[in-house]
């Protein structure tokens, strides 16, 4: 039971808001035969083009004079180690890479206006790549490949080259051993097996880069932190009969260390804050609810005050109890609006993961779009990129933003989808049929192997209309459908889509606030236990109408290559037919005893003399944007419900 | 300042009338100054019931005449039910519950997590019946502060530090009797949840934990009934002897020292220690850990009992690993244990021990593998605890497996209860009230600390003591013991308990749960938090008679004498095996014996030597260990002379010899130790580890600069 809490904890921590992964471990079916691709009908009224906010594009990180005694070292025992395979191994390693990731984090969490113990750690991880063959077939053959070559281990954090020497030794006798068996397997799995469907190198010949970044410097101020967790986490006090909440600041800074035999060496660095909030209450018919909230930034002067923070918390317990007695929803079809969050995720899960290179070969995945390049996917008003080389967009930052991606190759813009049309995909360095090059989406988390993965992706549309007019769309094609309601769809908790072709090519998505919208114009209703489900190729034709109101989600994305920071751009968007689900929910009862009360303040509450009045360290210009960027959000947040109230007119779709 | 108040129940009491003692019914003391040297260490309660063992030995010896240890085990059983108690002081009669209950409602008053717990367990036992079922008979609430510093290094380089400190709740709500209730079956929906709460003291916030905890445990108890009931009536042929019983009530409060580790010193210790393996390069990994903890538990529950325990810990464990030249896989560990930190060793002797380790595993690597060996084996130092842990440690729990259609006992001692378990002559005591034994540490002992009263005996004795040990030894000073504590999980206060007197086994360690032969608790019912309480040892002392010691090198004469009537013309010595909790990521992937079909498994064995009749000493390596049957304890006809501490950490879930844990942490492991000399087996079976082996690295190993001197500590 204890894992039970751990494993929510981490969802909290890493993905509450989150995109959940796409296992591919189905085995390999036969190919559908050849199809014609579909013509998409644009069925939407014309709007306006819309004014995008201005995006941050630093050309490139501040560099340090030198680079850390790691990088050194790792290059050294790579040369060594490259040279004493070559004179002893068979068969020869061809690229090796060694990329050690120092991650330093504070966390400090709380509940009902009280701590938990405030963590921190220092953790230096190293992970091995070791290649084996050649660029053209190689143990990471994603259809024959025999496995091995790559592995992770933890290293001393003293600056001991003579120890850290002795560790990765041992990582790269390891990780070669395995590089040789898997090489020698698909050796042998490619002659007993029928062709590849596609072919392609399995290894991208990139041009080797330099670039040693200046270190981030961990900054946390837990004092302020702990007082700010406190009192935020204290307005749940008010609702003793909820089974839990967290308020939770998690302070990251990561510096990553990567050399490779090709000659790349990279020496990055940054911090990354989250601020989350969860309540979580288990309704009268046994359904579990849960709110939650997440404000990202890179720098402590972006995250939310002790006045946002708590009305945060507040917010969510209104949401909560408006929840705990709005109407379950029947199974339905039929026009829906998504809000620019809501729709943001939504993208994420449907078509980003879809457009991830790797998945376009293995032939165990469904590759839903591998043969669509040039072909219309989506109507022609509606352009998709993804952008890591963005560090915001408009005020807000973006999660998904970096320099290299974690192969060494510098972020690019990539207009994935050009007018409806499927331009391109996500690469790292693993080549597809046709595409040669990584475009720098190569990423992991520590420990993992890297595949394709998205940075910040973005819907931008050609053509708007208000965000008011979504809405009025919305009732129009309700009543052209004699429809007396149909669904907005507010905010979305995560999803999950299979890509494997052992499964359907489906996705299924959770919103959490979803509100009914009537055709006759009356208050909309807010209700629970709706799931979207659907088929990404049939629903982005879907697609009616966008809104002018972009919004941005930021967040943290789970896959095969673990956890990467993710963003997510969209304006509010009309679908004309979506299908909804029952969620699942559980037989809990209720507790038999009422709650006991929890009114008052927490017993450790800190006087008011206490550590918030130690000054905010943000600049003065960065304190004016924050109150900028906020005060949009605040006006947001306007719209949300009353504590009691379970309808509300929804005009603000979240425009950021 | 210590607060012990133990209002017993004098009806659950009457079968231990014949136990000195057991008529005191409150016995409420305060200790103004604890002696100087208790003072420097530790939380008051284990100074104060040093104290107790001091005088409780001094009357005993009173009462012998002689200061001999002979009728230990029923005196300390009784004498027990006082520890904490200042010399010469005794436990009169007095009021009993209502003593209790008003100790009981100080204690809830001054802390604000206790009042939180009163105050949920009043609604719950009352509050909790549902549509026509049963209220609880009983709830039992534990809060348990987990706070731990754990750094590591290797090769003189520190890895970062894990600092934690975390708060974990458990409900245990029971519905029924006594004689009957919701607990106590294998098949049930479990024992409740145990939940992560805030770390602040707050009555809200606990009581929110602890309602939906109450809630949750309610729950499962209804369904863990019908489901027993749906069993038994189903069933012939189950044994049952009654699945809980009374205790107290006791109250008993502790001071809480605040934890307070020093990570520069944990660190420096860390990085002393593993820089000593610098010195043999050909050692491919190993790590050092150094864990400093404190567990704090608080326990109430609606019988009323009240109780506070806290257990410090710090434990250092050195693991390192290699192959030999044919590519075998060899590890070996060294560890200590001690409540506090200026209670290990001196980083010298660790530092020595280390190397000692370092050398024996790296000579290891050229060592011929053992062959085929049917025959006596002499088990010494840390090997022969682990041999008597492996015999005793879980067959000593008179806890019974919970309710199971299954005919196996928890303990393989169950049937011989009353009767011969070892040769005549042979004791076996728990003593959780003993913070000290005078007898050989198995490391180095810092002679400056060996104490003022380490007189001419005990130096002569520790020169005697050396040849015995891969790691030399030393003796005469006091040796502490990690398995102390006063209270157990249950609330009920820790008995000293005489098992074996004069190989004949007289009693179980008892926790609440009622067993064939005992059903009332001895308070040794103690787990993990959330696993199913049982009976688990805290002190184990084998203590041989005196006929059956013999000197080093009459043991090894007779062990040379006893394998040439098997046939062999050496014999062999094993001086260390693998340890199940100690393992990280290094040892060999060869645990578990077992073979051979025997009731106990016995771990790898890590270091042997074969000597042969000139007394040669030859390492061997790469054995596996027969199983062994625990009637061929009966077989054990000499031992060493000098008593051995051993300490490990034993796993606390599961019952009995089925127990087990997850690691040598103290969330999951409870510290113990066992007394006993060396050990002559008279048979057992040794035999090469088949199967394949790595290669060698084809990478030669970076150099290492320093086979130099180590740095300096911190």
């Amino acid at each position: 039971m204890q894992r039970t809490l751990v494993l929510s904890s981490l969802m909290l921590a890493l993905g509450g808001a989150g995109l959940t992964g796409c296992a591919t471990t189905a085995p390999a079916k036969p190919a559908p035969a050849a199809r014609t691709p579909p013509k998409v009908a644009s069925p939407v009224t014309p709007g306006t083009a819309p004014t995008l906010p201005a995006m941050r594009r630093p050309e490139a990180p501040a560099l340090a004079e030198k680079g850390h005694v790691l990088l050194d070292t790792l290059e050294a025992e790579l040369k060594r180690s490259m040279t004493e395979l070559e004179a002893r191994a068979k068969p020869v390693p061809y690229f090796m890479s060694y990329t050690v990731t120092d991650i330093e984090a504070t966390v400090v969490s709380g509940s009902q206006g009280l701590l938990a113990d405030t963590q921190s750690r220092h953790t230096r991880q190293l992970d091995v790549m070791v290649r084996v063959g050649d660029y053209k077939f190689d143990n990471f053959n994603p259809n024959r490949g025999g496995g091995g070559g790559f592995s992770s281990q933890t290293i001393v954090l003293d600056d001991d080259p003579e120890v850290m020497r002795r560790q990765i030794w041992r990582a790269t006798e390891g990780t070669y051993r395995t590089a040789a068996q898997g090489f020698i397997r698909a050796q042998t799995n490619a002659k007993v097996s029928v062709r590849e469907e596609t072919v392609a190198d399995d290894f991208s010949r990139e041009t080797p880069v330099q670039s040693i970044a200046k270190p981030a410097v961990h900054v946390a101020d837990t004092a302020v932190w702990e007082n700010r967790v406190r009192k935020a986490s204290a307005a749940f006090r008010s609702a003793p009969a909820f089974l839990g909440s967290t308020v939770r600041y998690i302070a990251t800074t990561t510096n990553r260390y990567y050399v490779t035999s090709e000659g790349t060496k990279v020496q990055s660095g940054q911090n990354g804050y989250r601020v989350t909030v969860d309540g979580r209450l288990l309704a009268e018919d046994g359904m579990p609810l849960m709110r939650f909230e997440s404000f990202e930034a890179r720098g402590p002067e972006a995250l939310p005050s002790e006045a946002e923070l708590s009305a945060a918390s507040t917010r969510l317990i209104g949401e909560l109890r408006a929840l705990e007695k709005a109407p379950v929803v029947e199974p339905w079809v039929g026009p829906v609006v998504m809000s620019g969050r809501a729709a943001a995720v939504f993208f994420h899960e449907i078509l980003g993961h879809r457009l991830e290179g790797h998945r376009q070969r293995a032939e165990h995945s469904g590759q839903t779009f591998a043969k669509d390049l040039g072909v219309q996917i989506m109507p022609a008003f509606i352009n998709v990129t993804d952008d890591a080389t963005a560090m915001s967009f408009g005020d807000t930052e973006l999660n998904g933003h970096y320099f290299f991606d974690d192969e060494g190759v510098k972020a690019q813009p990539v207009p994935l989808v050009e007018k409806g049309v499927l331009k391109r995909f996500l690469m790292g360095r693993q080549p597809i049929e046709g595409i040669a090059q990584s475009n720098g989406h190569g990423r992991k988390q520590p420990g993992r192997p890297t595949v394709a993965r998205q940075g910040n992706l973005m819907v931008l549309p050609d053509k708007v209309v208000p965000a008011d007019e979504v809405k009025t769309r919305l009732r129009a094609a309700l009543k052209a459908r004699g429809l007396p309601f149909g669904y907005l769809i507010d905010d979305i908790s995560g999803g999950f889509t299979n890509t494997s072709r052992f499964g359907p090519q489906a996705f299924k998505v959770e919103p959490t606030m979803v509100w009914r919208v009537y055709a006759d114009g009356r208050a909309d209703e807010l209700v629970r236990g709706v799931d979207v489900v659907g088929t990404p190729k049939t629903v982005l034709q879907k697609i009616i109408a966008a809104g002018d109101d972009f919004a941005v989600f930021n967040g943290v994305c789970g896959a095969e290559s673990g956890w990467v920071p993710v963003s997510a751009v969209a304006p509010s968007l009309l679908f004309s037919e979506v299908e909804i689900e029952k969620k699942s929910k559980t037989a809990t009862k209720r507790p038999i005893l009422p709650a006991p009360p929890l009114d008052g303040p927490a017993a450790s509450a800190p006087a008011a003399s206490g550590p918030q009045a130690a000054p905010q360290t943000a600049p003065p210009a960065a304190q004016a944007a924050l109150q900028a960027t906020k005060a949009t959000k605040a006006a947001e947040r306007a719209a949300a419900p009353q504590a009691d109230s379970t309808t509300r007119n929804v005009d603000a779709g979240g425009a950021q | 300042m210590i607060r012990l108040f133990s209002g017993v129940h004098s009806g659950a009491w009457r079968r231990h009338a014949h136990h000195v003692g057991l008529a005191m019914a409150v016995c409420g003391l305060t200790l103004a100054a604890p002696d100087a040297d208790a003072q420097r260490v530790r939380p008051r309660d284990v100074a104060a019931a040093k104290k107790a063992v001091r005088s409780k030995r001094k009357a005993r010896k009173a009462k012998n005449g002689k200061g001999k240890r002979g009728a230990q085990g029923q005196a300390a059983r009784g004498n027990a039910k006082c520890a904490g108690g200042p010399p010469g002081a005794k436990c009169g009669l007095g009021p009993d519950r209502a003593a209790a209950a008003a100790a009981r409602e100080a204690a809830i008053g001054k802390d604000v997590v206790l009042q939180a717990m009163a105050a949920e367990m009043q609604r719950a036992q009352t509050g909790l019946s549902h549509e026509g079922s049963p209220a609880p008979y009983r709830v039992a609430y534990t809060v348990q502060d987990a706070h731990t510093m754990l750094v590591r290094a290797e090769l003189g380089g520190a890895f970062g530090t894990t600092k934690s400190h975390n708060r974990a709740i458990h409900a245990d709500v029971r519905i029924g009797s006594y004689a009957d209730d919701s607990a106590n079956f294998f098949a049930g929906p479990g024992r409740g949840v145990v939940r992560r709460i805030v770390t602040e003291d707050d009555v809200g916030a606990v009581r929110h934990a602890l309602w939906l905890a109450s809630d949750d445990a309610y729950k499962a108890a209804l369904r863990s009934m019908s489901e027993k009931q749906v069993f038994l009536r189903d069933k012939n042929g189950i044994e049952r002897y009654g699945d809980y019983t009374r205790a107290g009530p006791v109250v008993h409060t502790a001071d809480v020292p605040a934890f307070a580790p020093d990570e520069a010193a944990l660190k420096a210790i860390a990085r002393r220690l593993s820089a000593e393996l610098k010195a043999f390069p050909a050692l491919q990994q190993s790590i050092v850990e150094v864990n400093h903890s404190q567990m704090r538990r608080r326990y109430l529950d609606s019988e009323g009992n009240l109780s506070e325990s806290v257990q410090p810990l710090v434990q250092v464990e050195v693991v390192a690993k290699t192959q030999a030249e044919d590519g075998m896989e060899l590890g070996d560990f060294v560890n200590f244990m001690a409540p506090r930190m200026d209670a290990l060793p001196s980083v010298d002797a660790m530092a020595q021990a280390v190397r000692t380790m370092g050398k024996t595993l790296d000579a290891l690597r050229t060592a011929p593998v053992i062959e085929d060996y049917d025959g006596p084996v002499l088990f010494e130092g840390a090997a022969a605890g682990q041999l008597m842990r492996v015999f005793l440690a879980g067959n000593l729990s008179g806890t019974p497996a919970p309710l199971s259609g299954s005919d196996v006992d928890a303990s393989a001692f169950l049937r011989r209860y009353g009767r011969p378990v070892l040769p005549e002559g042979w004791a076996v005591r728990d003593a959780p009230s003993m913070t000290h034994t005078r007898g050989l540490a198995l490391v180095p002992c810092d002679p400056a600390r060996a104490g003022k009263k380490r007189g001419k005996r005990a130096k002569k004795r520790g020169k005697r003591g050396k040849a015995t040990f891969a790691v030399p030894a030393c003796a005469g000073a006091k040796v502490p013991l990690l398995g102390h504590y006063t209270v157990d999980h249950e609330g009920v206060l820790a008995e000293d308990v005489g098992l074996v007197k004069d190989g004949i086994l007289k009693h179980f360690l008892m926790g609440r749960v009622p067993g064939k032969h005992e059903k009332t608790s001895n308070g040794h019912g103690r787990s993990a938090l959330g696993q199913l309480v049982a009976a688990r040892p805290s002190n184990l002392l084998v203590t041989p008679p005196k006929k059956a010691k013999k000197s080093t090198a009459k043991l090894k004469k007779e062990l040379l004498r006893l394998a040439k009537r098997e046939g062999y013309s050496y014999a062999l010595i094993v001086r260390r095996l693998a340890d199940p909790g100690v393992q990280g990521p290094l040892m060999p992937q060869t645990h578990g014996g077992g073979q051979g079909g025997g009731e106990l498994a016995v771990p790898v064995p890590l270091e042997i030597v074969k000597v042969d009749s000139k007394g040669n000493e030859t390492l061997v390596r790469g054995a596996r260990a027969g199983g062994l049957q625990v009637r061929q304890l009966r077989d054990i006809k000499m031992v060493g002379k000098k008593r051995q501490v051993y300490n490990f950490m034993n796993p606390a879930a599961g019952v009995g010899r089925f127990s087990f844990g997850f690691g040598s942490g103290p969330s999951s492991a409870l510290p113990t130790s066992l007394v006993t000399p060396d050990v002559l087996l008279p048979w057992l079976e040794l035999k090469p580890i088949k199967g394949s082996t790595n290669k060698l690295p084809m990478i030669p190993a970076p150099k290492l600069s320093a086979q130099s001197a180590p740095p300096e500590a911190e």
